[in-house]
């Protein structure tokens, strides 16, 4: 007998009691909706923290002045400004595994534009500090090194910044006045929207020469002339950055002439672990479904099993009766097999569509991104029709070994 | 010269129930020409159904030989018995002959789709049996709305639709009252006329005088094959070659 034909009567035998094969697929059910909805959300969670880790700067860290706390006692707090322009020059050239080390200030200010005028945040930089964030220049041009070393009046504007003080306007040439200082736009940046770590609008920033904002803008240094806010460093790949924080570290104690004793003045911060903190909230959510999903499989492949242990008890005659007509013993296997992975099947199927709307809902009420994927649904599938399998196996194998004679006097 | 259609010899068979062991059958030989009608008589328990079974390869004998067709068929494969049932045997029992949740139509298809016929003359083939057996308008009714003379009918559909050359009819007017009981031996009489073996199992002396010869059993043991003779009474027909070795042995 063709597959068809065995496909054939399992429908039957599956409509034919069908409040039966729902409750019995309900196992299947809940486990791929839980499959379906693990993978949405984690898939979904991974792929937002993938896109914020880019939109930061991949391989980054941040050096920022200051110890760590310790015990709750803020220390060192007398030495804030204590990293240079020439510690980034070190750090660029003397650790290997380093792209580039960029220095850079920042103060809030006011940019002004004719009549309109917005707070926003100016970044004192150099070219290096767009190569550090992957940021591009979307329109108009980068910082030449003429304008770094020449404290030249340029600046480059983030795209919220444009949005409120340009209505349509083509800003590139324009002049604004920062801090009561006029500048010329040079250049406009590519949009890298919110930081997941704080959640503050990254475009929400203008850009000027270091050596400009140190000399006009935002104030000349207490402490020395070359002192800035912080560092950013970029390595040559994710597996680096272990080894370049430590020789970083090393290097910056030496530079620092710390006793071996005394504790960092400076703190090397990887940015992108704030948003593996926060994506451990989804996480944990997705290892419950996780667990939600392998118990609901197991329990529906055994609630199957059973079901269909008992179908073949009470299909004892109708097993005899083809016997009879001609079934050979795999015709009659198949039929069990194929009946049992059908409703597991059929519980995929639906576990597939509940999963999603479960998955869609979460994102709604929790405001996670989510990502059904084709992958997932394929993994649902062949998962449940594994279990079917799996599962259908036993009671199939015994449906066929049933002895014809005995079958038939069955009562 | 073309062998019998059965050629069964000294077919025994032993259940064993703990220690004892129970004979259902004491060593039959019994020889069938293609085209025969013979029924199978005796008291409840003396193994008519049992032969019924070896004789259909639904069962293995304990011992003895049997061919079918002229083929040695004692010792076939399980995959090779169910592939002849599907091809050379026809069962017709004494209840329960359909599934309840296949139509009239389905139940006389399934025979021929184990016997492998293709789907589009499956279904013609259904279609005419059962117009043959007054049911054509019962075709999409299920065996729950049949009557049982109904339900035979549809089970002797299901055999004229595949048609072996050999049915197997164990008391299959053993559920029925005597004008439906007729109704369905007026049937197989007519399986018989275009050339089909009929080996008929039945406790009715009326019934059994549809075939052509009597077999009689007891205690597993045939004691009795006669013709019948169907103008005349039955008792003075001849003897044939009847066999229980534990009575004829010296
Ligand atoms: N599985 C079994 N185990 C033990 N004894 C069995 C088994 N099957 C049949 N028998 C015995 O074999 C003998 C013959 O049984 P069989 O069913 O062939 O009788 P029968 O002539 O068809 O009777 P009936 O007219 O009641 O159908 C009986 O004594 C029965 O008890
Ligand atoms: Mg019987």
């Amino acid at each position: 007998m063709n597959m068809a034909e065995t496909i054939r009567i399992a429908w039957r035998a599956v409509k034919a009691n069908l409040l039966r094969s729902t409750l019995t697929m309900l196992g299947m059910i809940i486990g791929v909706a839980a499959l379906i909805a693990m993978v949405a959300v984690g898939s979904g969670a991974q792929g937002q923290i993938d896109e914020q880790i880019r939109s930061l700067g991949a391989n980054l860290l941040m050096i920022q002045p200051g110890s760590a706390n310790q015990g709750g006692v803020r220390l060192g707090t007398g030495s804030r400004q204590n990293l240079s322009e020439e510690d980034a020059a070190a750090i660029a050239s003397e650790v290997p595994e380093v792209i580039v080390a960029a220095p850079t200030i920042s103060r809030a200010t006011q940019i002004v534009h004719a009549n309109a005028n917005w707070s926003t945040l100016a970044g004192g930089i150099t070219p290096a500090y767009l190569v550090a964030r992957d940021w591009r220049v979307e329109a108009g041009r980068g910082f030449t090194l003429d304008e770094v070393e020449t404290a030249a009046k340029v600046v480059l504007v983030g795209a919220t910044v444009v949005d409120n003080l340009f209505e349509g306007e083509d800003p590139l040439g324009q002049l604004v006045r920062i801090a009561n200082v006029p500048f010329t736009i040079v250049g406009v940046l590519s949009r890298k929207g919110q930081n997941a770590g704080s959640g503050r609008d990254q475009d929400d920033v203008v850009l000027i020469p270091l050596s400009t904002a140190k000399l006009r803008v935002l104030g000349s240094n207490k402490v020395s002339r070359s002192a800035v806010d912080f560092l950013m460093v970029k390595v040559v790949s994710d597996d680096a950055i272990v080894s370049a924080q430590e020789q970083i570290r090393r290097l910056l104690r030496q530079r620092h002439r710390l006793a071996s004793d005394a504790p960092d003045d400076f703190q090397i911060r990887k940015p992108s672990e704030t948003m593996e903190a926060r994506a451990a909230a989804t996480r944990s959510f997705t290892f419950l479904l996780a667990a939600i999903a392998s118990v609901s499989l197991v329990v529906g492949g055994i609630s199957i099993m059973n079901i269909m242990l008992v179908s073949v008890t009470e299909r004892t005659r109708e097993i005899g009766l083809r016997q009879a007509l001609g079934a050979r013993r795999r015709d009659i296997r198949n039929q069990f097999l194929v009946e049992a992975t059908m409703l597991c099947l059929l519980g995929g199927l639906l576990g597939v569509i509940v999963g999603t709307f479960v998955a869609v809902g979460v994102g709604k009420l929790a405001e996670w991104p989510i990502w059904v994927s084709p992958a997932s649904i394929a993994l649902g599938f062949v998962f449940s029709g594994a279990i079917g399998v799996f599962f259908g196996f036993y009671p199939a194998h015994k449906a066929a070994l049933l002895d014809p004679i005995e079958a038939l006097r069955y009562e | 010269m073309v062998p019998p259609l059965i050629q069964a010899t000294e077919l025994r068979k032993e259940h064993r129930l703990g220690d004892a062991t129970v004979t259902a059958l004491c060593g039959v030989s019994l020889t069938i020409e293609s085209g025969e009608f013979i029924a199978i008589m005796g008291p409840s328990g003396s193994g008519k159904s049992t032969l019924m079974h070896l004789l259909g390869l639904l069962d293995h004998p304990t011992a003895g030989s049997y061919r079918l067709g002229g083929r040695d068929v004692t010792d076939l494969g399980a995959d090779e018995r169910a592939r002849t049932r599907a091809q050379k045997i026809g069962f017709i029992f004494q209840a329960f002959n359909l599934l309840g949740r296949s139509t009239a139509i389905e139940n006389v298809e399934l025979a021929m789709t184990y016997a492998g016929v293709p789907r589009k003359e499956r279904r013609l083939r259904a279609v005419t049996a059962l117009e043959k057996v007054s049911l054509g308008h019962r075709q999409h009714h299920w065996p729950g709305q049949l009557s049982g003379g109904e339900q035979q009918r549809v089970a002797i559909a299901r055999v004229l639709a595949a048609g072996p050359g050999l049915i197997l009819a164990d008391e299959p007017t053993g559920a029925l009252d005597t004008a439906t009981g007729r109704e369905v031996m007026a049937l197989l009489q007519d399986l018989n006329r275009t050339g089909r073996t009929i080996v008929l199992v039945t406790h009715d002396p009326a019934i059994a005088r549809y075939a052509k010869r009597i077999v009689r059993m007891q205690d597993g043991c045939a004691i009795s094959d006669e013709a019948v003779v169907r103008d005349v009474g039955s008792d003075d027909a001849a003897s044939q070659g009847l066999a229980c070795p534990e009575k004829t042995a010296p």
